[in-house]
């Protein structure tokens, strides 16, 4: 169970984790954007995935983040792809592209469903790992002070922020304690003889059940001791507060944002001119010979 | 079911910055029918200690054999198996060790889950293959052993009160009729006379041949029930002992920060001023009255 890195902060003292996480999540958002962005040739649209790629990989190593972590992170998603895969398979597609005969049998696969799946399986992982970047070097508390920030504007139509912020913080703060619930009660049922990895399926409907149960009483249990802390603590949603921790912006801050929003203006530029990047390198490495 | 521990060590999270150690070279002996009581700092390694010997958790190194069958983490484990004829090979099996060792974890409260407490109480024995009529069986007897009342059997386990859910929760380990039970700290949060109560049924249990491995903070029930104490620190085994000699050890003492149990110091203090007493016999206030009363007979 403790093997599960998604969404846990991972200590380091690297660039990335000093920045402002305001920074952090625009950043993330814009780069996210870049993920989606269409382009003028397959070649072209696999050659930026490899740019995005090797960004990612230096800010990965910029941030301690083991590669790894990544792919421990993608297991779960390998069930999905193939779903995707045969869904884009059966599913007529794109016939501009071309397509080849499943062994002579007349089943037609179109190449553009291969390709289709390829994008999304790299834009999963792109995208993956960005949050990762984001959720290991900031803390839950650093992102919801960032998210309340942001979403500051919304307070003029009436928009509850930091009744928002404040659920989702509480949300991130009990994802290591329910994970630690679940190795706990996981353990109890196992010596009582519960095979989670093992045996049939109705077993293993049982085994979950043994576990399933005691962990939504604990956490109901726990939100109501909670609430009756804040509560008893004299905590009032519609209050003006301080913060502990203020948010700073450094010079750090404004020339990371500054390399995603050229980043995001020129794949923008390369997306609406239809520039081929890929076959324009082509055509000048052949004039060469 | 002798239990050996031999240069076992643990480290939690290995290879990631939060690489704790938290056991290193642990070599022990645990022998049948003893009543072992671990003490020590949290975070000291009880809990991790105690899931070792129900292969829960397994060693980043070394082992722990329990009766005969080793717990060793899957390299390890591979080269021994290899080392061993196939008759010997199947008697490897975990779950063999988890039926012999029952496990009770601290607040136990939270494993129920059943519709009803005897459900629930049979849901172990049904785990390692009793038929239905052989798990309520069991269940009932060890119902009747933890002192729950037949009218609660077929009531929900969350319509109980915190006690009487902590005692079905313990009759469900019990209903193993493991030959080794392990308890962290099965007390905390009891009221004095629960906590007699519960005390008194792993004596019980203790007098009919289990062994029982408890971890614990209260020196009372050290020197009321343990044969042998172990203290933990920062992962290392720092003494291994009898009762007694635990709380003539001043330096342990101030380590662990506890007060010695009363009929100790008592009893200290009378031998110092001259009394002809026993310590090993104190145990507490009912033995250690005894103990006066034998030496004023001799004084007489």
């Amino acid at each position: 169970m403790n093997n599960i890195t998604l969404g846990k902060y991972i200590p380091y003292n690297s660039v990335i984790h000093r920045m402002d996480p305001r920074n952090k999540i625009i950043s993330m958002i814009i780069f996210m954007v870049l993920i989606f962005l269409k382009f003028s040739s397959v070649p072209m649209n696999f050659f930026i995935y490899g740019c995005l790629f090797v960004v990612l990989f230096i800010v990965m190593k910029i941030a301690h983040i083991r590669f790894r972590m990544l792919f421990s992170q993608l297991k779960a998603l390998w069930i999905m792809i193939f779903i995707l895969l045969i869904v884009n398979l059966i599913v007529p597609g794109d016939e501009s592209y071309g397509y080849f005969e499943f062994f002579n049998t007349g089943w037609k696969i179109y190449y553009s469903a291969i390709y289709n799946t390829l994008y999304i399986i790299v834009r999963l992982i792109i995208m993956l790992g960005i949050s990762l970047v984001l959720t290991a070097t900031t803390k839950p508390l650093e992102i919801t002070n960032a998210l309340e920030w942001l979403m500051k504007p919304l307070k003029v139509i009436r928009f509850p922020v930091h009744e928002i912020a404040m659920t989702i913080s509480l949300a991130l703060r009990f994802i290591p304690t329910l994970l630690e619930e679940t190795d706990r009660i996981m353990k109890a049922q196992a010596s009582r003889g519960v095979d989670f990895e093992h045996g049939s399926f109705k077993e293993k409907v049982r085994a979950i059940i043994s576990l399933i149960v005691p962990l939504f009483i604990s956490a109901f249990q726990r939100s109501g001791e909670l609430a009756d802390a804040m509560e008893a603590r004299g905590y009032d949603p519609s209050a003006v507060r301080t913060k502990y921790r203020v948010n700073k912006w450094h010079t750090r801050d404004t020339i990371c944002i500054s390399i995603v929003l050229i980043l995001l203006g020129g794949l923008i530029t390369l997306s609406v001119m239809k520039i081929d990047v890929v076959a324009m390198i082509v055509s000048v490495v052949e004039s060469w010979f | 079911m002798p239990i050996k521990f031999s240069h076992l060590n643990y480290v939690y999270s290995k290879d990631t910055p939060l690489e704790t150690a938290a056991l290193h070279d642990i070599n022990l002996d645990i022998i049948d029918g003893s009543f072992v009581c671990l003490v020590g700092h949290t975070g000291s390694g009880k809990s991790t200690l105690i899931q070792h010997i129900n292969a829960l958790l397994t060693p980043t190194s070394g082992s722990v054999d329990v009766n005969g069958i080793k717990v060793m983490n899957k390299k390890d484990k591979k080269g021994f198996l290899k080392s061993l004829s196939k008759e010997e090979r199947k008697h490897q099996n975990i779950k063999e060790i988890r039926k012999n060792v029952g496990l009770v974890f601290q607040f136990p409260e939270y494993q129920l889950f059943e519709e009803t407490v005897l459900k629930d109480v049979s849901f172990g024995p049904k785990n390692f293959g009793f038929s239905d009529e052989e798990a309520i069986k069991k269940a009932k007897e060890s119902l009747k052993l933890v002192g729950i009342d037949e009218s609660l059997y077929d009531k929900s386990p969350f319509e109980l009160s915190g006690g009487q859910r902590r005692r079905v929760a313990i009759a469900g380990i019990i209903s193993l009729n493991p030959d080794i039970l392990i308890l962290d700290e099965p007390t905390a949060g009891l009221d004095p006379q629960g906590s007699n109560e519960m005390m008194e049924l792993f004596n019980i249990l203790y007098k009919n041949g289990t062994t029982i491995i408890m971890v614990t903070h209260d020196m009372d029930i050290v020197i009321k029930y343990a044969t042998d104490v172990i203290v933990l620190k920062k992962g290392d085994i720092i003494l291994e002992c009898k009762p007694h000699s635990l709380f003539l050890n001043d330096e342990i003492l101030k380590e662990l920060c506890v007060e010695e149990p009363k009929p100790i110091s008592f009893a200290k203090d009378l031998i110092k001023n001259g009394m002809k007493i026993s310590l090993e016999n104190v145990k507490d206030t009912d033995t250690l009255i005894e103990e006066i009363c034998k030496a004023r007979v001799k004084y007489e």
